[in-house]
């Protein structure tokens, strides 16, 4: 249980980044401030020494975590590159459980040639490696300015579009476990009871079957926020995520990736961050389904 | 060889050489090379307010024949017909008018209702997709929960708050709720304890004169259908082998099978008991893949001669509305046996 409260509040933080941001930072993501100099221990330093080095954490108020060899502020980055990664975490993990779902559902309830046809192109998205191909979709649409379906303008830069890759890459992750367990739901006596009823399948699937897919899909929320969040900071650090200037835990690790020996902060400010991130999400979302799960009521006086 | 309804009454379900084949895919082909009928030309009729019992051993094609009749699983071959419309093959949409009024009791209680829903809701969606208005809902759940005995205030539970002989009443109360004229009981008392089997089968007794429901009740177990049905069929590894009134069945049994069930089912009266047949069978049915020739019961069967290993018997009136399938029913005296006891299949 303290666990879980440690991690909720890790989480909480997270989320309320970009609401709170504004009040602890006073200066922006993107502010640089290559040329100033700042003040430690009654030492005046630069920012950013003549040799390219900036300045390491000062646990001060201004440069609370040093500056990277731009002069920008590492601790504001951080903020507003968390927001960035939750963001697109839980916009890809959306994409990924509706799509994941909806499929598995339909191929396992419908079986046969529907079945065929989906999963056969689930597979297809599994056979390749989940960055290789979020790579490949998320580089060409960043190249090519982006893409519009009807109303829907995506610019190339926009931070919809390492979420759309990213949900589009791990639905067959979800829709395989679903269509299983679809299929041994729909040969239940009270799936059978339904149709006796006469219940018509849209209704079977949607009133019969989905919700005894809930902590199916409860497990997966939290696994997919994570996952889309560490998939994201490798699509940012190879380059095809998050477009600079913008800032992710991605591009910032990248970003330090050239000055890891002399300012490791750099590196592991973003690193410490996605880590406590994603389990803080890992480690809540298994309360919650402990929480919903009507069948283990039971453990609440505990 | 469907048997003629009695003057007057209309059949209300009626099935014609039903027949139910699974395919068996053996090997790494996809090819089903060979099949398992476990309804084999199968013909009964049910009139309004009747109840007929089916019963054999585990295996024989019960649940099966059951899962045709509610139209769960679509027959290979054979005609049903209910009220004279031919649902055989109907699709599932021109099903629906006819869903609401053929409904099914499950065996597994647990299995039969969705853990997720609350009894309120397992029991509003028959009502709804029979029409019944929003504010209306909860008085007519509330008076179901009554009639299947169960306390009206519980209608926020989920079904695993119940016990087994209450859940099998909200199995009930669901297949109530949809207004049915027919209901199929598939072994509706044999996942429960032997303490509550008669409460549950009396509730289902009186739900029958209260409603003027017709049953067709399936069972293992002659002693459960045996005052619940007007006639009983005894069905052996697909086909119905004996068919007659209820009474009838249990006086004069005519068929081996059907004798040595009767002996398999405890009598508590001594008199009754003493003189019954002590025909016991042994062995097991055989592998519904690789059928006998003949008769089907020829390599368990204490009557077996040479005509029982030739020819399939078919189902034969011997008066009374009274079916059997056999060469040597146990009306007529013991067939000269020939040396050495029936070859095994």
């Amino acid at each position: 249980m303290a666990f879980g409260g440690l991690f909720l509040l890790v989480l909480l933080l997270c989320l309320l980044a970009p609401v709170y941001s504004r009040y602890v930072a006073h200066i922006g993501p993107n502010t640089n401030d290559i040329t100033g100099t700042v003040r430690v221990g009654g030492r005046v330093e630069d920012v950013v020494s003549p040799i390219g080095i900036p300045i390491g954490p000062t646990w001060h108020t201004r440069f609370l975590l040093g500056a990277d060899q731009n002069g920008r502020t590492v601790a504001v980055r951080l903020l507003y590159g968390g927001r960035t990664s939750l963001e697109i975490g839980f916009i890809a993990a959306a994409i990924t459980i509706v799509l994941g779902v909806a499929f598995g559902l339909v191929a396992g309830y419908y079986r046969g040639a529907v079945d065929s046809v989906l999963t056969r192109f689930m597979d297809l998205i599994w056979a390749y490696p989940a960055v290789l191909l979020g790579v490949a979709i998320g580089t060409s649409i960043a190249v090519g300015g982006g893409i519009g379906i009807g109303p829907f303008q995506l610019r190339g830069n926009s931070i919809l579009v390492p979420a759309l890759v990213i949900g589009l890459v791990y639905v067959p992750y979800v829709a395989k476990p679903i269509r299983g367990q679809v299929l041994s739901l729909r040969e239940q006596e009270f799936v059978q009871a339904a149709r006796c009823l006469g219940c018509g399948s849209l209704r079977i699937m949607l009133s019969e079957i989905l919700p005894n897919l809930t902590s199916t899909i409860l497990v997966f929320v939290p696994l997919m926020v994570a996952g889309a969040i560490l998939l994201e900071a490798s699509l940012s650090f190879l380059g095809a995520g998050v477009q600079p200037p913008n800032a992710s835990w991605g591009t910032m690790i990248q970003g330090g990736l050239p000055l890891l020996t002399t300012s490791p902060q750099l590196v592991l400010a973003p690193g410490i961050a996605l880590v406590l991130a994603v389990l803080g999400i890992n480690v809540f979302g298994e309360g919650v389904r402990d929480a919903l799960d009507p069948r283990s009521q039971i453990r609440v006086g505990r | 060889m469907s048997v003629d309804a009695p003057p007057g009454t209309a059949p209300l379900l009626e099935a014609r050489n039903l027949e139910l084949r699974y395919p068996v895919r053996t090997g790494s082909i996809r090819q089903p090379t060979r099949h398992v009928r476990a309804v084999d030309d199968v013909s009964l009729e049910l009139g309004p307010g009747e109840t007929l019992g089916i019963v054999g051993e585990s295996g024989c094609g019960k649940s099966s024949l059951a899962r045709c009749l509610v139209r769960l699983a679509t027959p290979t071959a054979g005609t049903l017909l209910y009220r004279g419309t031919d649902i055989t093959r109907a699709n599932q949409r021109s099903l629906r008018p006819v869903r609401r009024e053929i409904q099914m009791v499950f065996q597994d209680p647990e299995a039969s209702l969705n853990g997720r829903k609350r009894v309120g809701q397992i029991l509003a969606t028959g009502l709804r997709l029979r029409g019944v208005p929003g504010n209306r809902m909860k008085a007519e759940i509330r008076e179901l929960l009554r009639l299947v005995g169960l306390n009206p205030e519980h209608v926020d539970h989920f079904p695993h708050e119940f016990s087994g002989g209450q859940r099998q009443r909200i199995g009930i109360a669901r297949a109530l709720s949809a207004d049915p004229r027919l209901v199929v009981l598939d072994e509706p008392v044999s996942a429960l304890d032997v303490s509550i089997r008669a409460q549950v089968v009396n509730l289902l007794y009186d739900l029958r004169e209260e409603r003027g429901l017709s049953y067709v009740f399936v069972a293992h177990d002659l002693a459960v259908v045996r005052h619940a049905s007007d006639r009983i069929a005894v069905m052996y590894l697909g086909r119905i082998v004996e068919q007659s009134p209820a009474d009838d069945l249990y006086d004069h049994p005519l068929h081996p099978y059907t004798a040595a069930l009767l002996a398999a089912v405890p009598v508590p009266d001594r008199v009754a008991a003493r003189g019954r047949s002590k025909t016991v069978i042994r062995g097991e049915p055989a592998n519904a893949l690789e059928l006998p020739s003949g008769c089907r019961f020829r390599p368990r069967c204490p009557r077996a001669t040479d005509v029982c290993a030739t020819v399939d018997p078919q189902l034969v009136d011997h008066g009374g509305r009274h079916l059997v399938a056999c060469h040597h029913p146990l009306d007529t005296p013991a067939p000269a046996r020939e040396a050495g006891s029936p070859s095994p299949a």
